[in-house]
């Protein structure tokens, strides 16, 4: 499994608590921001291109921990900018996972290996290293705009592997991306010895500066059925199976915006993950005063038509997974079998 | 509404004398805007800072804003701001996918002839 049991437990008991409570609206995943500032300047993110006195801010641990407690989901995936260049970074991970949490802390991987080196981290079964990789080394190079990023992310993954860390990769797929490429690159990721691929079809969020070459819903069909339809036994995804059969287009699901609630230097983000439709300064606020039903496919809002990213569909299908026979038994076969 | 600086970007554009017929417009361009604005506010008070929200509708509506010189966040009431100047450089503009192929495909023959590639590839934004 790309999860360790206990996340799986703790993740189960959390969306079973939920379901048997009847409440409607739940989190899964903290997407916590804790700087928007960053060692890389890629042509395809937006969270970066901020004023300096912007980039310069950063959430406090206290802050975090404030965040993480009010939402109450069981991971928190630490993104930005890039963590590793917050000065208290180990102390806010190690806080989260004292809380009991599960934390993934997505890097680029610059600084990882001599953060490794300088003995900032301990393994821990609730750290996982959520490397950026989006393909093989001239396509990960040209994403990121800088040679050899590549190189230094492998170098890191092995480092962080062989000390004993869980590393898990993430790769964002844009209209360019080749299906036959990415099962080679799988095979590579694999053989670095990862727990698990975070693969997801990038999306046009509002201060995206590439929307128009991110997928629409068909090709991410046609795409993600290229790659996964004959799967390799030795292939592990940190995902649902069912988000997989979603970006397949055997499931169809709606989005759960409130499912990976993001919070950054701005305050809880209005309404999810990629649109920055406003920020409250409490995740009651945002649960409360978030107009859920303007968001989603079925809304008709033209912002979330092409949408099938892992931020607001699997949620839906770990939802689904619980309170669904046939999605459990299709689960756990997965689980089981591969 | 004066001229844009550059063409493609709110950068150097300016709204005098807002009434309630350009708030609209002109609080959504400063809340999608990448840099610094400038907001005149009535008694002649004129704050710099980072427009993160747009709350229209809101009650009051209003702005949210990191000044520049400041850690804290501030909420404006829209009926308090008179003018709004796009001071701050736009950290969005020439910052695009395309924009990087175009530089990149266009370096190729001088990085072939021996060119340091970094010269090329986009750095951070500064922090001064």
């Amino acid at each position: 499994m790309a999860v360790p049991a206990s996340q799986a437990w703790a993740v189960a008991r959390h969306v079973l608590g939920n379901v048997l409570s009847r409440r409607r609206r739940y989190p899964l995943v903290l997407m916590l921001e804790p700087l928007f500032r960053c060692n890389l300047a890629c042509a395809g993110c937006g969270k970066v291109q901020y004023p300096a006195h912007v980039l310069k801010k950063n959430l406090s641990p206290e802050r975090c921990f404030a965040a993480a407690e009010e939402c109450g989901a069981p991971v928190v995936s630490i993104a930005g900018g890039e963590p590793l260049l917050h000065p208290e970074i180990v102390e806010i991970a190690e806080g989260l996972m004292e809380r009991g949490r599960f934390v993934y802390l997505c890097t680029n991987a610059l600084l990882l290996e001599k953060a490794l080196e300088d003995g900032r981290f301990t393994p821990n079964k609730r750290l996982t290293f959520n490397v950026h990789l989006d393909g093989p080394r001239e396509e990960h190079d040209f994403a990121v705009c800088r040679a050899g990023v590549h190189e230094a992310a492998v170098s890191a993954i092995r480092e962080a592997r062989r000390r004993g860390f869980r590393v898990t990769t993430n790769t964002t797929l844009f209209d360019n991306a080749d299906a036959e490429k990415l099962r080679g690159f799988f095979d590579e990721v694999m053989e670095l010895g990862v727990e698990g691929m975070t693969i997801s079809p990038g999306y046009s969020y509002q201060k995206a500066p590439a929307r128009e070459h991110f997928l629409r819903r068909q090709r991410t069909h046609e795409l993600f059925r290229k790659m996964l339809d004959r799967p390799k036994k030795h292939w592990r995804f940190n995902h649902s199976p069912l988000f997989l059969d979603f970006l397949r287009g055997r499931v169809d699901y709606e989005c759960t915006p409130w499912g990976n609630p993001t919070y950054n230097v701005f305050g809880w983000q209005k309404p999810c993950y990629l649109l920055q439709e406003g920020y409250v300064d409490s995740f009651q606020e945002l649960m409360e005063q978030t107009d859920w039903e303007s968001y989603g496919r079925a809304s008709g809002n033209e912002k979330c038509a092409d949408c099938m990213v892992h931020c607001g569909f699997e949620a839906s299908a770990v939802h689904d997974t619980f309170t669904s026979a046939k999605a459990f038994a299709r689960t756990v076969k997965a689980a089981v079998g591969g | 509404m004066s001229e844009a600086a550059r063409p493609g970007s709110f950068e150097g554009l300016s709204f005098d004398d807002l009434d309630e017929s350009r708030r609209a417009e002109a609080f959504a361009m400063a809340a999608d805007y990448r840099g610094d604005v400038t907001l005149r506010l009535e008694g002649g008070e004129e704050l710099t800072g980072y427009v993160f929200a747009n709350e229209p509708g809101a009650d009051p509506p209003h702005l949210r804003l990191f000044p520049k010189d400041r850690d804290e966040k501030l909420v404006i009431e829209h009926a308090r701001v008179t003018g709004l100047d796009f001071s701050g450089a736009d950290k969005a503009f020439g910052r695009s996918w395309d924009a990087w192929v175009k530089r990149w495909e266009a370096a190729q023959r001088k990085i072939a002839a021996g060119a340091d590639p970094g010269a090329y590839e986009p750095q951070p934004e500064g922090l001064d």
